[in-house]
């Protein structure tokens, strides 16, 4: 019990030590891009800007404070729970980010659903038979869902909707699970299922090799001599012990869908974290970039948190370690 | 048994589910396409007072370009004015329907007066006045002043305010508004975008409430200019002192302020007070859909009513769709290579030259952009148009031309110039680049190409660190006000204009200080023509703004400053 729970304080340390040096980074990477907050809003209009005018401006965003004082009045302004204010908005960076992270984790955890539902189906349907044409059909499926990007995906999806259905998804203000299930899928369906696609075939080409390999253990034959119906010896038998690496891709590909849904955010026009993140990177609002930043890392790192607890729960062997 | 059972099970509940969510999300669908474009709106009732405000426009622009002694003029104006408001009572239908107008970005702030992006001028623009405004063809007419005067020294101009004109609060508009926010545009502190052309002003009164003077420090014509738009916007003293301007914006234009949802839309509501006449629609709608393809798809499903493209690529598929059709509209927006006369080898005249002959503009736009955009010389304004050649030595695309101008110049080919291009900002440029690199290799002139985002660009492009900029510059009603900034001794933007010459000073200086419209066309077209045969810049084209508008829609026309005023003329039909 102690060691496990020294095991937990120590990867809670890691993960904030983590977050901490991301934070650092992203700073630093923004203030040594060329360009700062005006010349993003102004354009060459800054050039017209006299000194004092500047000076102004610079002032009324905080560029002129030392980078250290501008670095540690906003790690107070994060761990105070504001997490800054947008240059650009005026409002609290943490009220934007929180406005935004339902969308994107929604999205997420929608696309997760799918994805890890048609892959595992996928895939154990492929190492049911090996070498097959079902495995053939479902592994050649996977290659082209992990071959055709996000935006190509997307884009089509969007146009064939909209030439040979007339329809096209809900761009209004964004409506929460909570208000309406319907009023919100129709906003989110179609770009969870094109997310969906590319994590069905990382899950399916994990969960197959991983069946496969497990078909072939001598427990399995030993059930199936038993007399164990098939289903069950799938189920119980092969599914439960290929779940590790089916569990690691899923949390690897959940973490990566946290920042990564920009572009389907753009091509659906969904408020989310990556298109917050983007206009942010876009307009220089430097608190705002950074608190997104350090909000994703932080949901990655918690994400891989919870996998490896995750192995502890699935597989007995891991927790002696 | 009971395992294989439950798994069925199992399968069937997420079939039913899957099928459930689709369902779900297909039936909302069809209702919400048919119910964004509803409306009552009338077209008979958006005919008579659209013409209405077209002789209101066209009245008051008869008083701008007389100057002084235009009280017929005025008459005319306040004439119309009143005619207009009486059409849109005797037209009792209240206005219906939403506009939903689909663009790629956001506005990014609130406060008229330190707005640069095209979205946010737009959109405040609906909401915002400013004394004065240009037309269609873009002349100046009255807007908040219905009439002014200027000395015969020049040096004050008096105007005379609109009466009746009322805040979205319900106050009345007078004079006081007008002073202080000229007062807050010229004050430093506020950064404002029009300060820099207005700070000749000496001093602002108000000797009555429908009366406001300015005092300037010497003759200048551009002042109007600006003075007009949103960067001139008047806004309401009270929301000065309370320090709510930029939060709650509060105008006098045909649209009130709504809502703002960053990143996702802002809403107007139509002004049933606004002097003009109400807008015919309810409210106006601006949607952010970040992806060109997807505002296309969104207007062949009917979910916008109007699209607004700037892609040549994306705008080719929308020729011959159902349901909306494809607008262009000749933008003041202007292509150009930019040439830094301070770098050797360009300090040589020859050298300038032979490159902006060897270019061939046409090919440039067929090539980057799809044939859509026109050959144009320097100055882009409207009313101020003349060959987009005459000056250059030889003809555009003339390789031999170049090349014996190259080999007089005296300087050893091959040259290598240090060329950024934008490589995030609009679509075409790096084929522009590629074409230029292409059609100058031709005369020994290789272009060493660099690509940068938006903020190194503009960064490297203030501090002229380039020989060369393939650059994209906004333009305007007036050429004092595009090129005064560059081509002026004290303008703000010499350093990447990269050529100073005494010539081109003298004749924006000689062109701004008169209002005598006969001297001013005969000093810009030889601005032109000088501009041209010094080529400091080689020009290109000007580009096209695309607009896709619904079949639904009328009344609603584009204009070439990409103000998107014509939406308080637009009505809707079902």
């Amino acid at each position: 019990m102690t060691a496990s729970a020294r095991w937990v304080g120590l990867r809670l340390a890691g993960a904030v030590l983590t977050v901490f040096g991301v934070a650092v980074v992203v700073f630093l990477i923004l203030r040594v891009i060329p360009g700062d907050t005006i010349t993003a809003s102004m354009g060459i209009e800054s050039g017209t800007l006299t000194d004092a005018q500047r000076a102004a401006l610079e002032h009324y965003y905080g560029l002129d404070k030392p980078l250290l004082v501008q670095f540690f009045s906003w790690l107070g302004q994060v761990l105070s729970g504001n997490m800054g204010v947008s240059l650009i908005s005026g409002k609290s960076a943490a009220s934007l980010i929180w406005a935004a992270l339902p969308v994107t984790v929604e999205l997420a955890v929608l696309a997760a659903i799918i994805g890890t539902a048609a892959g595992v189906l996928l895939g154990m349907l492929a190492a049911s038979g090996p070498g097959k044409l079902r495995d053939g059909t479902a592994q050649s499926a996977a290659l082209v869902g992990l071959a055709i990007p996000e935006f190509v995906l997307g884009a089509v999806v969007v146009a064939v909707l909209a030439q040979v259905f007339g329809y096209f998804p809900d761009t209004g203000t964004f409506v929460p699970l909570t208000t309406s299930v319907s009023g919100n899928l129709s906003q989110m369906l179609y770009p969870a299922l094109v997310l969906s696609v590319g994590f069905a075939a990382n899950v399916m080409r994990t969960t197959r090799s991983a069946a496969v390999e497990v078909a072939d253990a001598d427990f399995v034959r030993t059930a199936r001599g038993k007399g164990v119906g098939s289903a069950r010896i799938r189920l119980r038998h092969i599914l439960r012990n290929a779940s590790v690496p089916i569990v690691t891709i899923t949390g690897i590909q959940f973490g990566y869908l946290l920042g990564g849904t920009v572009i389907i955010e753009q091509i659906f026009a969904l408020p989310g974290l990556g298109r917050l993140l983007f206009t942010s990177i876009t307009n220089r609002d430097y608190a705002l970039v950074q608190s997104s930043v350090l909000v994703i890392a932080a949901g990655f790192v918690l994400v891989n948190l919870i996998v490896d607890l995750a192995y502890r729960a699935i597989d007995p062997r891991t927790r002696a370690a | 048994m009971t395992t294989r059972s439950r798994r069925y099970r199992g399968l069937a509940a997420l079939t039913a589910a899957v099928t459930a969510l689709a369902l779900a999300a297909c039936s909302p669908a069809g209702s919400q396409g048919t119910g964004t474009s509803t409306s009552g709106g009338s077209a008979s009732a958006s005919g008579s007072s659209g013409s209405a405000s077209g002789a209101s426009t066209s009245g008051s622009g008869s008083a701008s370009t007389s100057g002084s002694g235009s009280a017929s003029g005025s008459g005319s104006a306040s004439a119309s004015g009143s005619g207009s408001a009486a059409s849109g009572s005797s037209t009792p239908a209240a206005p219906t329907g939403t506009i939903v107008v689909a663009r790629t970005a956001d506005i990014d702030k609130l406060d008229p007066h330190v707005s640069t992006a095209f979205t946010t001028v737009a959109t405040l623009g609906l909401v915002y006045e400013a004394l004065v405004r240009t037309d269609d063809s873009g002349k100046l007419v009255g807007s908040l002043a219905t009439k002014w005067t200027v000395a015969d020294d020049g040096k004050t101009i008096t105007f005379d305010l609109r009466q009746g004109v009322k805040w979205q609060d319900g106050d009345p508009f007078t004079s006081a508004d007008v002073k202080a926010s000229l007062e807050r545009i010229l004050d430093e502190k506020t950064g404002a975008v029009a300060r820099s052309n207005l700070t000749m002003i000496t001093s602002v009164d108000a000797p009555d409430d429908s009366t406001i003077v300015l005092h300037l420090s010497a003759p200048n014509a551009a002042i109007f200019y600006a003075l007009a738009g949103v960067n001139g916007a008047i806004v309401h003293d009270k929301d000065i002192t309370a320090g709510t301007v930029g939060k709650t914006p509060d105008g006098t234009g045909p649209f009130a302020w709504g809502s703002w949802e960053q990143g996702q839309q802002v809403t107007l509501k139509a002004n049933p007070d606004y002097w003009g006449g109400a807008p015919k629609v309810a409210q106006v709608e601006f949607r952010v859909i970040p992806s060109e393809s997807s505002i296309l798809s969104g207007m062949k499903a009917g979910a916008f009513q109007v699209g607004l493209l700037t892609d040549p690529s994306v705008a080719a598929q929308a020729n011959g769709a159902n349901g909306f059709k494809l607008v262009k509209q000749a933008s003041m927006s202007y292509h150009t290579l930019m040439l830094n006369g301070r770098h050797k080898p360009l300090d040589n005249l020859k050298v300038r030259q032979a490159i902006a002959c060897a270019v061939d503009r046409q090919q440039v736009i067929d090539t980057a952009s799809f044939g859509d955009g026109e050959v144009t010389g320097p100055i882009t304004s409207p009313g101020y148009q003349y060959s987009p050649t005459d000056g250059l030595p030889c003809k555009p695309g003339d390789i031999d031309g170049a090349k014996k101008l190259l080999s007089e110049s005296g300087v050893k080919t091959p040259i290598t110039l240090k060329t950024i291009v934008m490589s995030d900002n609009y679509a075409t440029a790096v084929g522009e680049a590629q074409n230029l690199q292409a059609q100058l290799k031709a005369i020994g002139v290789n272009l060493d190409i660099q690509q940068l985002p938006t903020s190194p660009y503009v960064k490297a492009w203030l501090d002229a660190d380039f020989d060369a900029a393939v650059a994209r510059n906004g333009g305007s009603s007036d050429p004092y006000s595009m090129y005064g900034r560059y081509f002026t001794t004290d303008g703000s933007l010499k350093g990447p204009a990269g050529l100073t010459s005494k010539t081109l000073n003298d004749l924006l200086i000689k062109g701004n200080s008169t209002d005598d419209e006969t001297v001013r066309q005969a000093t810009y077209k030889q601005l032109q023509e000088e501009l041209l045969k010094e080529s400091p810049w080689v020009w290109l084209f000007a580009e096209y703004d695309y607009y896709l508008v619904s079949d639904k829609l009328s009344g609603f026309t584009a204009r070439a400053d990409e103000s998107l005023i014509h939406l308080a003329d637009a009505s809707l039909s079902s």
